[in-house]
């Protein structure tokens, strides 16, 4: 049972939920957005939080749609689409696996049943998966706010911990990520205690091969390494024309040790554990991602 | 405050004014007197609360009731029909596959959304489609098999009518 009494609103269009938004904000009232609920109602069961407002965006027609704009090559998905819609997605299947395979690993049937992409970004958890997923893949945010629709790119999105740029009268609507070039490979892998559990520590690897199987590019992103996800900017230079071999992914596997400055300690794993874990999975993400690519 | 709710839980209309707190499986328990829903951990995690929510499984402890008005839920009470129990409730109870007994209609509920799903399912799709679902009691040895029993049961079980 939740404690502390809110008013629930439940908007029909994005207009109106930032109309309440914004109402809430001028008399300087708390409002926490609804979507899943996977994490603002165990938030609110245990009195984590208490906003005096819930706003649900449940009752908003079309924010839940997953489709690919072919004439800008890009994909686009509301923010409301759950983990299963993701996981399920046969045109994030085709075009974009690593991001049906990170839905597919979160939580559990239920967990992802409710859960939102958009819910998950706004909380900003950083264990949550889709940051470095969508970080490696240069997504853009789009959000409408009383002032109209913004879009922002993802390395501005995430500012500290659970902490975004949205403004409190701000809602999530979308986010676009380009379709990622064929010939590259991409694999997501992650640690957790057990299956369902937060990542302790996880890495979403891309590369890509020339015709003759030498490289072309490396990218690769961490979540753990810090309050933010983080993108491994050591790994993106000089890679062109070498061949891939075991001293090249130690090689990577270091970089994303070095990257990774400020790893958030908690009880299962201390700071220096979860660089050495990153270190770990950083082998197998890039691994993964090269038997993927060509 | 009071916000209304409409729901057809288990094929039968009902409609009240509650709290805006209200959580599904209060309003489920509390309301309705469906006491089967469980409430283990009201975060989330243990899956006792289970429901099926618009043909997809969720745990009722992280839904507003407020805030799905208009859905169709199934609870435990509402997978046992006239003829007495269902087959994983038959299954459940030869195998040994509950002790206490308090995750056993969350664990039925995503075990026969599992089935519906993938009516072959293998030990490794069996402990993925209950991973939501925590039981402190059996190990869930005895789960898998009633689970593995239940599939070879309504797979070589000939269609009504025929």
């Amino acid at each position: 049972m939740i404690r502390a009494p809110f008013e629930l609103h439940t908007p029909r269009s994005i207009d109106e939920a930032v109309h309440v938004l914004a109402d809430c904000r001028r008399r300087g009232e708390d409002a926490k957005l609804l979507a899943g609920g996977q994490s603002l109602l165990p938030a609110l069961n245990l009195g984590l939080a208490a906003p005096a407002h819930v706003v649900s965006l449940n009752h908003v027609a079309g924010l839940d749609d997953v489709r690919h704009d072919s004439d800008e090559e890009t994909l686009v998905l509301g923010a409301r689409a759950t983990h299963a819609k993701l996981a399920a997605s046969e045109i994030l299947q085709t075009r974009c696996p690593i991001l049906a395979e990170a839905a597919a690993g979160i939580g559990d049937v239920q967990v992802r049943n409710r859960g939102t992409l958009g819910g998950s970004l706004g909380h900003c958890d950083p264990a949550a998966d889709y940051p470095a997923v969508l970080l490696l893949l240069d997504a853009e945010m789009r959000s409408t706010g009383p002032n109209g629709e913004r879009s922002v790119s993802v390395q501005d999105f995430f500012v500290d911990y659970m902490t975004t740029s949205l403004a409190e009268d701000e809602v999530l609507t979308e986010v676009r990520l380009p379709v990622p070039a064929a010939g590259s490979g991409m694999a997501y892998r992650k640690f957790t205690r057990v299956e369902g559990g937060f990542a302790i520590v996880g890495v979403a690897g891309c590369v890509s091969l020339a015709a003759d199987g030498t490289l072309r590019s490396v990218r690769v992103c961490l979540c753990g390494g810090a309050a933010v996800p983080l993108r491994v900017g050591a790994v993106e230079d000089g890679m062109q024309g070498r061949t891939p071999d075991d001293a090249w992914l130690d090689e990577i596997a270091a970089a994303a040790y070095a990257a990774a400055h400020d790893p958030v300690a908690e009880l299962h794993a201390a700071a220096d554990y979860k660089r050495e874990m990153l270190r770990v999975f950083t082998s197998r993400a890039v691994a993964a991602a090269l038997e993927r690519a060509g | 405050m009071r916000t209304s709710v409409r729901l057809t839980v288990n094929d039968e209309p009902c409609t009240a004014e509650v709290d805006p707190r209200t959580l599904l499986a209060d309003f489920l328990r509390d309301e309705l007197g469906l006491t089967g829903t469980h409430v283990g951990c009201a975060t989330g995690n243990c899956g006792a609360c289970t429901v099926v929510l618009d043909g997809l499984t969720v745990k009722s402890c992280t839904v507003l009731a407020g805030d799905v008005s208009g859905s169709h839920v199934t609870t435990i009470e509402g997978v046992s029909g006239p003829d007495g129990l269902h087959p994983i409730q038959e299954a459940f109870v030869a195998h040994h596959a509950l002790q206490c007994g308090f995750c056993t209609p969350g664990m039925v509920l995503s075990v026969r959304r599992l089935l519906e799903e993938n009516p072959n399912p293998s030990e490794a799709d069996i402990r993925h489609g209950i991973a939501g679902n925590l039981c402190r009691c059996t190990g869930y040895a005895s789960i898998v098999a009633a689970v593995q029993d239940t599939a070879a049961t309504l797979t070589t079980r000939p269609a009504s009518g025929t």
